[in-house]
């Protein structure tokens, strides 16, 4: 590739790829008078904080015939503590689980591998608009709508999966004459695994326990279904909901959705170093895919 | 520990781990199968049940709504699955060359897919709609337009959705792809220039045999995740103009949680889940032929 075309072919995957972010913090930067003007300004005319002090409670007076009034904002903010608690438990279930799960994939041939290996993977693959309705009956029975212990274990449906068969990927990527040489020197498994794989196989867990959070803080259609009220939702549902149809307080919902990006950056910045060292394993031979 | 064997601790720590997503899965789809062969009236403030065997699948079949939503579904799948990889494999090949800024660009590249499915669709409705809309920002900025255009219609919805859901689903790949090119040993690309080869015979010689694999990956993502989603069309059109973008995980959302038919929305879903499964076992078998 000459160098201008790479140039030009970069610059477009820049833009293509952050202009539709951009649009919306651009949004949420500006005050509500000069967001409805014609034609709209492609960068805020008067950068104001406004809309994000509102949406955390800074400011508390409502914009008359807006939201913001009725109860918006703390839906919004109650689904910020919320996410967190159900993120922070899921990626440590799943990291806890998929660790050694992953390890032993990728190490050990033992009876019904490729049985548990298709068992595991096959969970995720199922759509969740056809698994929400038995789950939300599951849980008015059992007393688990709107809890959070409730909405990780779905969540662990999806990120379980996809953990064990990253981390399986990334321990074959480990030599296994580093197994081998720890057991020679008298090394127990579990302090191989501790002081010599894990340390290796750091950046990898960094990776997966990121994309978990991600996968947890993201989700949507659970989280929006199985908190039996508005109160007890997630971030993802406190956002979207209003913006079903877009109601008149658009500055307000651009910041909602501008801090509901945010670990969606973080994770940009974190796992693009990672990402490429992330190897998928092959389903049908455990090896690396060359 | 040390005295335990491999296999059984092998056991140990991925049986129950399976066993867990297996009870996790088993219940939802036996109890939706069991709720398919039921029909719901909602009467009197109450939900009157009724079983009535396979009727929910037979009228599903030649329901107008449901034909439309596959029918929507395949056109969208269409689209988005070629625009998936078409656009992994240019970010692919455009990270793989080394240039100043090129870090920031593996970040700006990686930002549609580490955002939620929610998240994609309202930025995209950002995008197009009329009024305070990016395009028609622009388009009226530079006095192209001198009124706002209405872009999401009756005719542009879904194409707009399958653009979103590429959007949102081809950084994934990209990074598998990425991870492909990097194995590529230098000599070969090296030895590829000094033989003449230019760079589109280079690409279809040297680079795609390292590839393949990843290429089948992504492949199966962007199958799995855009017949399965949902949030891009609830957040981006809800399912319109009309009926205009309501594919087929829609209409069994609109069945279920706004019309209240708990039965026909789960035959409805088990159609889906039979032609997933189906394009599921396809790729599959492409995986295995392989070798």
């Amino acid at each position: 590739m000459s160098k201008v075309a790479l140039g030009i072919a970069a610059a477009v995957l820049g833009l293509w790829s952050f202009i539709p972010v951009y649009w919306v913090l651009n949004l949420g930067f500006q005050l509500r008078a000069d967001i409805f003007t014609v034609p709209p300004y492609l960068a805020p005319p008067r950068p104001t904080l406004d809309n994000f002090l509102r949406a955390f409670g800074f400011v508390k007076e409502a914009i008359a015939g807006t939201l913001a009034g009725l109860g918006l904002v703390p839906q919004f903010q109650a689904g910020i503590v919320n996410s967190m608690i159900v993120a922070s438990a899921t990626t440590l279930l799943t990291i806890v689980l998929s660790m050694p799960a992953g390890y032993a994939f990728a190490r050990f041939s033992f009876p019904m591998r490729t049985t548990i290996f298709f068992i595991i993977l096959f969970a995720r693959s199922l759509p969740p608009i056809s698994t929400v309705i038995p789950y939300y009956q599951l849980y008015s029975i059992t007393g688990m709508l709107g809890t959070h212990i409730g909405l990780v274990l779905i969540h662990m449906t999806l990120t379980v999966p996809l953990v064990t068969w990253v981390l399986s990927g990334f321990f074959s990527s480990l030599p296994v004459e580093i197994d081998k040489a720890a057991r020679i020197d008298g090394c127990s498994r579990l302090q191989m695994f501790l002081k010599i794989l894990l340390p290796l196989a750091a950046p990898g867990v960094a990776a997966s326990a990121i994309l978990t959070f991600l996968t947890s803080w993201n989700e949507f259609i659970f989280a929006l279904i199985l908190a039996s009220a508005s109160g007890l939702w997630t971030l993802s549902p406190a956002v979207a909901a209003p913006i079903f149809g877009v109601g008149s307080d658009i500055e307000l919902y651009a910041a909602f959705a501008s801090i509901a990006v945010i670990p969606a950056l973080v994770a940009a910045i974190f796992l693009q170093r990672y990402i490429t060292r992330l190897r998928i394993v092959d389903p049908v031979t455990y090896r690396l895919p060359t | 520990l040390g005295a335990v064997k491999d296999s059984h601790f092998a056991l140990v720590v991925t049986l129950p781990v399976a066993l867990f997503l297996l009870s996790m899965v088993i219940f939802p789809l036996g109890y939706s199968f069991f709720l398919s062969l039921n029909s719901f009236e909602v009467r009197g403030g109450g939900i009157k049940q009724r079983f009535i065997g396979l009727d929910n699948y037979i009228q599903a079949i030649s329901d107008e709504r449901v034909l439309g939503g596959v029918l929507r579904t395949a056109v969208y799948a269409a689209e988005a699955i070629p625009l998936t990889l078409g656009i992994a494999l240019a970010t692919a090949l455009i990270l793989y060359e080394a240039f100043p800024g090129r870090g920031l660009l593996r970040v700006l590249a990686l930002l549609p897919w580490a955002i939620s499915e929610f998240a994609t669709g309202i930025v995209w409705k950002w995008v197009w709609i009329e009024g305070f809309g990016f395009v028609n920002g622009v388009l009226m900025n530079l006095r192209l337009i001198e009124r706002p255009i209405n872009f999401i219609t009756t005719d542009t919805a879904i194409h707009l959705i399958a653009v979103a859901q590429a959007w949102h689903v081809a950084p994934l790949g990209a990074f598998f792809l990425l991870a492909g090119l990097q194995v590529i040993p230098e000599d070969l690309l090296r030895q590829a220039r000094i033989d003449g080869a230019g760079a589109v015979r280079r690409f279809f010689q040297v680079k795609v045999p390292f590839i393949r694999y990843a290429i089948l990956i992504t492949l199966v993502i962007a199958t799995l995740l855009t017949m399965t989603s949902l949030d891009v069309v609830m957040l981006l059109t809800g399912g319109g103009p009309g009926i205009a973008s309501q594919t087929l995980t829609y209409v069994v959302y609109r069945e279920t949680f706004a019309l209240f038919n708990l039965g026909y929305g789960a035959a409805i879903s088990y159609i889906l889940l039979g032609v997933i499964m189906v394009i599921a076992i396809v790729w599959f078998q492409l995986l295995v032929r392989r070798r």
